[in-house]
Formats: structure tokens, C-alpha cells, sequence
């Protein structure tokens, strides 16, 4: 038998799973409750999709901030953000299907910590930090492995932030999937560059998702472009057909002609 | 402190609802068994079929991957519903007219995805037909092959514009 709980301010939210059992964060349940209607769960779910400090969306001198409990179509809808962090909307439209995505929230993609999540992604990629009940932590080192975070027990996922640095570059996202409506990508590739689009950021230029537990994040090396860098990291990658790697390639050429310039081009 | 017993109100079909007890249950199986929506069909119960679907505040929603709480100060639509919204009754008589049903299963999940889309345009610009495909996607239909729900859409969306426009 599970129990629900609607919780109206972080603290209450926070205070309430430290007096339960079985206690977990419910916001839009697109993953959590996968498979409940024919396997009911033991759980206590504390509700926090309505929580005003996670439904807020606020563009600042320090970047964005979006609300833990901004749905994907609110975040492919809403204009301001479409028109700061348009890659963001991208990756998006990528997740499974307009209905999940009215319900589907950011910082339930980010909890359930999917590997292979095209918005978990694209804010790996961005070098988004998440706002928690306890503290700042960059996103990179929160996904720990497929479906497995390093959040503590009971820490609360409050909100993203996108730096002002990182809204000026030129962000890429293409991904490839078997079923477009449900399914899970089979891989999808990510890259950065300038606000030119015509070199490579220092760090991180590209992330691939599907062929690692966690995304593997390409670190721009002189005169080496994503594809080279995926090949010179494909050694250290066991047990990826050939097929999925050929899919990688072709998923950051796409990616890369979406900001496309010579930086992407084949040697 | 909000817990258990506090309440979950929401309109179904026009109807109030009050539920006391068991706010985690399914809406899915909340709405089969003591809603008396026996077009709520349970399909995958995890979000692919889209037979489930139904609108809250207007929104097309899987039923199975939402719990009675959640739709607390909502207003829940199924199919049972549908005809008493101008949209809803529009597409209903869309899909007849162009024998949009084959065993029925799908029928209700595209109705409700299909109303979102015919309210949505009343306030904008009539979706092309890419975009009414793209959002059927997100309902599995293995008979039809989509072409007849397409033009009964279709249909609907002209009718409800040119109404609008009078």
C-alpha cells in the first residue's frame, strides 16, 4: 500500500521524507511511475510538482535558472528560454511524446539520472549546476552511472542553473532512436563551439550518450575534431557494436552541422 | 502540514470529485473503478500506448503514470466527457464520418490527444498535417494505419475554425 503526500514548500517536502519509510519524490512520475498500474509499489510519495520555488523560470546576471518542475513542453513553449537556451528545447523534442512531455519535468530527468536521457545530456554539456535542498553541485559529477546519482537521501533537486558564460556558446544535439515515441535513444551526440561556431570552446566540446554507462564528454584537444576525439576515446569502450559506434559518428556529424562550420569537417 | 487524509477535489466530466483515501492509487485504475470510465484502456502501463490518455486542465496526460493526487484542483476529461465539449464533439463525429475506429482499443487515447490539439488551434494557427502526425505518435493505433484518423483531425480542425471564425 503506498501513501501520498502533497507537499507546498521545499522545507515540508525535505521534513516530510525525513519522518517516512519508503519515502520518494514524486513531480510528473513519467519514470517513477512506469509499470505501477499492473506493479503497485510500496512507497510513500511526497508530491512536488506544485512547489511555487520549482515552477519558477528566471534569467539573471548569473545564467538561467529553471524550476526543477518545468515540464519539457514548457520548456520547448516558453519563449524566453526557446530564445536563450535554444538546445535545450531541442533535446526536448527528442523525449519520447507530447503527452509524457506535458507531465515529464527537467529535474525528474536529472533524479532518475537515465544515462541515456537526451536532456541530461545537453546540460552535461552546458556544464549546468543543480540547485538542491542542501547545496550547488555540478551536474557532471551528480549522474554516477545509469539510473544512479550521487544525490544524498532525502536531498531535493530545486532547479538548474545555465551560466550566462555558457548560454553565448552554440550548442549542437542529435540523437537516434528505434521507436520516436517511447523509445529510448540509441545513441545521441551533443557539441559546443564558440559563438561564431567556428572553434572549439577550451573543455568539453562533445558528449555522446549510448555507448557508456555515463555519457562520455569529449575534451577539445588541439586541432582534433569530436569525431576524432570519440575514436581516440573508443579503445578505452568495451562491449559497443560497431554499428552503434558508426551511429555515434554520424549523430555528432549531424549534431555539428547544426552549428556547422569547418570545425566539423572530416579529415 | 499536508498528509494523507487531506482531500483530493477535482472535476471529473463535470462532475465533483472527492477523494479521501488511497491518493496513490493509479488514475488509471481510480478512473475504471470508481469513475465509471470504462474508456480508460490500461494497455503498457508505462507510458507508450497512450490508450490511457486523458486531458487534465486540457493537457493530454497518460492516466496510468499519474496518481489520483496529482490531478488535486484539476479538471479531468475522458472520453465519457468528450461530448459535451464542443471540440470533443466535433472529432467524435469527425472519426465516425471517416471510419476512424477500427477495433476501437486506441480510439478514446486518440480522441483525447486529438481534442488537445483541436482546442489548442482555436486560439492560433491551424496545425499542418506533419504536426498532427507528430502528435499521434504519441498514441499506438495497430489497425487503422493512422490515415483515417488523420483526415477525421483534419476535418475537425476546419470545422471548429470556420465555427470560430463566424
Amino acid at each position: 500500500m503506498s501513501n501520498y503526500f502533497r507537499a507546498t514548500s521545499v522545507q515540508e517536502a525535505v521534513s516530510l521524507y525525513g519522518t517516512m519509510r519508503n519515502a520518494v519524490y514524486l513531480a510528473g512520475g513519467q519514470s517513477l511511475l512506469s509499470g505501477f498500474a499492473y506493479r503497485p509499489p510500496v512507497a510513500d510519495f511526497i508530491d512536488v510538482r506544485t512547489i511555487p520555488q520549482l515552477r519558477q523560470i528566471e534569467l539573471g546576471l548569473d545564467g538561467l535558472q529553471i524550476g526543477a518542475a518545468i515540464t519539457l513542453n514548457e520548456i520547448m513553449t516558453n519563449r524566453k528560454l526557446r530564445e536563450v537556451c535554444p538546445v535545450l528545447a531541442d533535446a526536448s523534442a527528442y523525449v519520447a511524446n507530447h503527452s509524457v512531455r506535458n507531465r515529464s519535468t527537467i529535474g525528474g530527468h536529472v533524479a532518475f539520472a537515465d544515462s541515456r536521457s537526451e536532456v541530461n545530456l545537453v546540460l552535461m554539456i552546458s556544464d549546468a549546476r543543480l540547485l538542491t535542498s542542501e547545496r550547488e553541485v555540478s551536474i557532471r559529477s551528480t549522474i554516477a552511472g545509469q539510473r544512479r546519482s550521487n544525490l544524498h537521501p532525502g536531498e531535493l533537486i530545486t532547479g538548474l542553473r545555465i551560466s550566462s558564460e555558457s548560454l553565448r556558446m552554440r550548442f549542437g544535439v542529435h540523437e537516434f532512436t528505434l521507436r520516436p515515441s517511447g523509445g529510448r535513444a540509441l545513441v545521441t551526440a551533443a557539441v559546443k563551439s564558440d559563438a561564431s561556431g567556428a572553434r572549439p570552446p577550451t573543455g568539453v566540446i562533445a558528449a555522446v550518450s549510448g555507448l557508456t554507462p555515463v555519457p562520455l564528454l569529449l575534451e577539445s584537444t588541439l586541432g582534433r575534431n569530436p569525431i576524432e576525439l570519440l575514436q581516440n576515446a573508443l579503445p578505452g569502450v568495451t562491449q559497443v557494436s560497431g554499428h552503434h559506434v558508426q551511429l555515434a559518428i554520424e549523430a555528432l556529424r549531424r549534431a555539428g552541422n547544426r552549428i556547422g562550420t569547418a570545425f566539423w569537417a572530416d579529415r | 502540514m499536508s498528509t494523507e487524509h487531506v482531500v483530493a477535489e477535482f472535476m471529473l466530466n463535470g462532475r465533483p470529485i472527492v477523494v479521501s483515501e488511497n491518493q496513490a492509487e493509479p488514475l488509471s485504475t481510480f478512473l475504471r473503478r470508481a469513475g465509471g470510465c470504462s474508456s480508460i484502456h490500461v494497455g503498457c502501463a508505462e507510458g507508450v500506448c497512450g490508450a490511457c490518455t486523458v486531458l487534465i486542465d486540457g493537457a493530454s496526460v497518460r492516466s496510468c503514470l499519474s496518481v489520483v493526487g496529482q490531478v488535486h484542483g484539476s479538471v479531468v476529461t475522458t472520453a465519457e466527457g468528450a461530448g459535451a465539449i464542443p471540440a470533443g464533439k466535433c472529432l467524435q463525429e469527425a472519426l465516425i464520418e471517416n471510419h476512424a475506429a477500427q477495433c476501437g482499443y486506441c480510439t478514446c487515447g486518440v480522441l483525447m490527444v486529438g481534442m488537445e490539439l483541436v482546442a489548442e488551434s482555436t486560439q492560433g494557427e491551424l496545425p499542418g498535417e506533419s504536426e498532427i502526425r507528430r502528435r499521434l505518435s504519441s498514441v499506438v493505433c495497430r489497425c487503422t494505419g493512422y490515415e483515417a484518423i488523420v483526415a477525421a483531425i483534419i476535418q475537425a480542425l476546419k470545422i471548429t475554425h470556420e465555427m470560430d471564425g463566424k
